[in-house]
C-alpha cells in the first residue's frame, strides 16, 4: 500500500507539528521504493522556515521560492518530496481543506513531471491517522500509512481503526499490555527468516501472542536432525518444508492470525516484495551470507530487525548467543560486529573447501536457542506495543549458557560505512 | 586492465549498467545473454576495483540453473536495486594481462551449460 516510513527525524517533525500552536508546514526528503507498492523512506526533514512561506490570518501560504528550493534540494540528491502539515482532532481522519486539495493537485504533477522516478507525497495528519496523495510520474495514489519505524513504532493509517474485539484468549496479555497494545499486535506482521531450532521457537511465541500475520522464510525441509530442536516437527514431517511444519502449528494455535509461507532461501525477489512492509523482521539465519543480506534489507527499507543465533564451541566448552535489535537509524549488525567482511570470506572460504558453509552440522541444543527467542518475542513486542516506552537506538545481549547469564552489552560507538550507504536508499541501493 | 577498459569491453557485448558499491567498487552489470544449453538469457555482472589485476568476482540472475536444474555447491545471492543476482565460485584461468572481458563473459555462462 502507498506507505510514507520515515525514522526518528520524521517522528521528531511529526511532533513539531502536532505540538505547534500555529500551522507549519514538514518537509522531508526520501528514496523511493515502486517496485510493487510505493514506498517514500524519508531520510531527512524540516519545519519550512519563515523565508521559505507567507503567513496570514488565514494561515501558512506556499511561496514559488519555495518549489524551487525543494526543487533544488531534490534533485541534487534523487529524492522525492513530502509535504506534511496537521490538523487537530484524533479517533478520526483529518479531513483535507480545500486548499490542501488545491496544493496537492498544483505540487504533486510538478513534482511527478521534474522528478518522474521517484514518489513524491502530500500528506496530512492529525494525532491518530493521516490522509494524503502519492505521485509518481503522472500516476496518483492516496497514502494509506505514514509509518515511523522507531522503538515502538507508530503508525498514522488513512483508516480508523477500532479497538479490537475482545477475544476471551487475549484476558491475560490485555491486563499487562492494555487492550491497544493487543490491537498493535493484531494488526501487525512479522516476517521470520529461518525457521529452525530459533526460528520455529519464535513463530510458535508469536502464534500465542496473537500476531496478525506472520510470514514464514525458509527452502529447507525437515530433516530427522532436525527433529532435535525445531519446535513442531514430528518424525511425521520429514520431507516437508520447514515453513509448512510452522505454519500449520500456527494456525493451530491462532486460527485468527493470518500465516504465508515462503519456501524460498533469502534473499529472492520475490520475498523483497513480500518483507518489503512487514513491521519487524526476525532473523534466525544460520549463515553469514543471509545475515548480510537481511541487514542490507532491513535498512535500505527501514523495518526494524531482531537477529538471534548461538554458537556452540568446544575445548573449552561454551555457548554463546547473541541478541540484536536494529533501530532503523541507528547501528546496524555490521556496526555491531555479527557481519564483516572476514567471517563472509570464512565462511565463502568453508564452502570452497567443500563445506556448504560455516553453518552446516554444527553442535545445537534445543534450550539454547529458546532463552534467546523468548527473548527476540519480547522485544518483539515492545516494538508493537510500546511497553518499554521509547528508543532511537539499536540494543545488543551477550548470552552464556555456560555461564548462565544474559546481559545487555554496550554497542559500537560509530556506525559503518555500509549501514550508511543502504540506510533509506528503497529499490536504489 | 583498468576499469574503465574492462567495461568498454563488456560494452562491445550488449549495455552495461554501473551500480556504485559502499566500499568503493563498481558493479557492472551485462544486459541479459544467451546462456547456452539453458534456453534462456540472463545478465552476468562483475564487482570491479579501480584496476582490474585478477579475475572479478562474477554474478548472474538468481534464479538462473543449470540444465539439470541445479546451481554450484557455494551458491550465494545478493540483492542489487530491485533484483537478486547469484555469485559462485569457479575455477577459470582468466588473465587480464592476456585475455578479453568478453572471453571472461563466455566463461560464466559457459558454467550453466551441464
Amino acid at each position: 500500500m502507498p506507505e510514507v516510513r520515515g525514522t526518528q527525524p520524521l517522528l521528531e517533525g511529526l511532533e513539531a507539528l502536532l505540538s505547534s500552536d500555529r500551522e507549519e508546514l514538514l518537509i522531508g526528503f526520501g528514496h523511493g521504493a515502486v517496485d510493487s507498492d510505493w514506498l517514500l523512506l524519508v531520510d531527512g526533514c524540516r519545519l519550512a522556515g519563515e523565508h521559505e512561506v507567507k503567513r496570514d490570518a488565514n494561515g501558512l501560504h506556499w511561496t514559488g521560492e519555495l518549489t524551487s528550493a525543494l526543487y533544488a534540494e531534490a534533485k541534487s540528491s534523487d529524492r522525492g518530496v513530502v509535504l506534511i502539515h496537521a490538523h487537530g482532532g484524533q479517533g478520526r481522519l483529518p479531513q483535507p481543506s480545500r486548499t490542501d486539495l488545491k496544493t496537492a493537485d498544483e505540487i504533486l504533477p510538478h513534482f511527478g513531471m521534474l522528478l518522474p522516478d521517484v514518489p513524491h507525497a502530500y500528506v496530512v495528519v492529525n494525532r491518530t491517522n493521516a490522509c494524503g496523495w502519492m505521485q509518481l510520474a503522472n500516476d496518483r495514489k492516496g497514502v494509506e500509512d505514514v509509518r515511523v519505524s522507531t522503538l515502538p513504532i507508530r503508525h498514522w493509517p488513512s483508516e480508523v481503526v477500532g479497538e479490537p474485539k475482545p477475544l476471551t484468549r487475549d484476558d491475560r496479555p490485555a491486563r499487562a499490555l492494555g487492550s491497544r497494545g493487543i490491537g498493535a499486535i493484531r494488526r501487525s506482521t512479522i516476517g521470520i527468516v529461518g525457521l529452525g531450532g530459533a526460528g520455529s521457537q519464535v513463530a510458535e511465541m508469536l502464534a500465542h501472542a496473537g500476531v496478525g500475520h506472520l510470514i514464514l522464510v525458509d527452502a529447507d525441509v525437515v530433516k530427522e536432525v532436525n527433529l532435535s530442536r525445531t519446535h513442531g516437527t514430528t518424525p511425521e514431517a520429514i520431507g516437508e518444508f520447514k515453513v509448512a511444519t510452522a505454519g500449520r502449528l500456527v494456525a493451530r494455535i491462532s486460527p485468527e492470525s493470518k500465516v504465508t509461507t515462503v519456501e524460498e532461501a533469502f534473499p529472492s525477489r520475490s520475498l523483497l516484495r513480500v518483507l518489503r512492509d512487514v513491521d519487524v523482521i526476525i532473523s534466525c539465519v544460520d549463515n553469514p551470507n543471509a545475515r548480510n543480506e537481511v541487514n542490507r534489507f532491513s535498512l535500505r527499507y527501514a523495518i526494524p530487525l531482531i537477529d538471534l543465533g548461538t554458537t556452540i564451541s568446544e575445548e573449552p566448552f561454551r555457548v554463546d548467543g547473541h541478541l540484536s535489535v536494529v533501530v532503523p537509524g541507528s547501528h546496524c549488525l555490521r556496526c555491531l560486529g555479527h557481519v564483516s567482511d572476514v567471517i563472509l570470506a570464512a565462511d565463502a572460504e568453508a564452502a570452497r573447501g567443500g563445506r556448504y558453509g560455516m553453518s552446516e552440522g554444527r553442535p545445537q541444543v534445543v534450550s539454547f536457542n529458546g532463552l534467546l527467542a523468548s527473548a527476540a518475542v519480547t522485544e518483539t513486542l515492545k516494538l508493537l506495543t510500546g511497553f518499554a516506552g521509547n528508543s532511537f537506538t539499536s540494543m545488543e545481549w551477550h548470552y552464556d549458557a555456560v555461564g548462565g547469564e544474559l546481559r545487555r552489552i554496550k554497542t559500537a560507538d560509530g556506525r559503518c560505512r555500509e549501514c550508511s550507504w543502504y540506510s533509506f536508499k528503497g529499490d536504489g541501493a | 586492465m583498468t576499469r574503465e577498459e574492462f567495461i568498454s569491453g563488456l560494452s562491445r557485448i550488449g549495455n552495461v549498467e554501473l551500480r556504485s558499491q559502499p566500499n568503493g567498487q563498481v558493479l557492472a552489470v551485462l544486459s541479459p545473454q544467451p546462456v547456452p544449453g539453458t534456453g534462456r538469457s540472463s545478465r552476468v555482472a562483475f564487482m570491479l576495483s579501480d584496476s582490474v589485476s585478477s579475475r572479478p568476482p562474477a554474478y548472474v540472475d538468481g534464479d538462473l540453473r543449470t540444465r539439470t536444474g541445479r546451481v554450484p555447491n557455494n551458491w550465494s545471492t545478493v540483492v542489487v536495486g530491485t533484483d537478486v543476482l547469484g555469485t559462485w565460485s569457479f575455477n577459470c584461468p582468466w588473465d587480464p594481462a592476456k585475455d578479453t572481458p568478453e572471453a571472461l563473459v563466455l566463461a560464466v555462462l559457459a558454467q550453466w551449460d551441464r
